[in-house]
């Protein structure tokens, strides 16, 4: 009986042991993420405001117009949407959806939080300039 | 006659609070993850809120530098 005890015990400790340190895994992936992204930012602002770089219906970021980024600009635009697709399934698996629907929503965030003058491509393909802040 | 019309309006009335959960349920839970996903996604690019402010850090205090003029006493 005791025996028996002790058995499921230590199943439920392997088993709070395994899920911790997979909690702690998943927060310390999205902590790498969030650095890069931040590193990113500001180069990115600045090629959004010169008209170059514009955000996508589906979260994606992309050239406004082709083969006007030079090299540098290009592997810019080339790692954030890579750490990009890994955030949308990181965050699809824990909240059990698609990564498709979080970039998605992650292209409505972009949309409102963008800035007058800021380009944004619809399903259509075609590229609209934004209005209002 | 009266109580087959009674019936059938009863059994009607009785079958569509089931209709209207069914049809209700999937839109509750669609919109249930958007929320959660905005959020999430919210929390992670809070940062980008004052993510404009560096950039026009550094010009501004090259312009300083470049001015010569000496800093005031406890400035």
């Amino acid at each position: 009986m005791r025996a028996g005890w002790h058995k499921a015990a230590s199943i439920f400790i392997l088993a709070a042991i395994v899920v911790t340190a997979g909690a702690t895994a998943w927060a310390d992936k999205k902590a790498d993420l969030q650095e890069k992204f931040k590193k990113r930012l500001a180069d990115i602002t600045e090629l959004k405001r010169d008209g170059k770089l514009g955000e996508t219906f589906d979260g994606w970021l992309e050239a406004v117009k082709k083969d006007t980024l030079d090299e540098k600009q290009q592997k810019l635009v080339d790692e954030e949407n890579a750490d990009r697709k890994e955030l949308y399934q990181l965050i699809a698996d824990e909240e059990k959806t698609t990564a498709d629907l979080v970039g998605q929503r992650n292209a409505n965030r972009n949309y409102k939080n963008g800035k007058k003058g800021e380009w944004f491509k619809l399903k259509s393909g075609d590229w609209k300039q934004k209005e209002k802040d | 006659m009266n109580k087959a019309i009674f019936i059938g309006v009863a059994g009607t009335l009785l079958m569509l609070p089931s209709c209207a959960t069914i049809e209700v349920k999937p839109i509750h839970i669609t919109v249930d993850i958007n929320i959660r996903v905005d959020r999430q996604l919210d929390s992670f690019f809070a940062f980008e809120k004052d993510g404009g402010a560096p950039a026009t850090q550094p010009t501004t205090m090259e312009k300083t530098e470049a001015t010569g003029h000496p800093r005031a006493k406890g400035a």
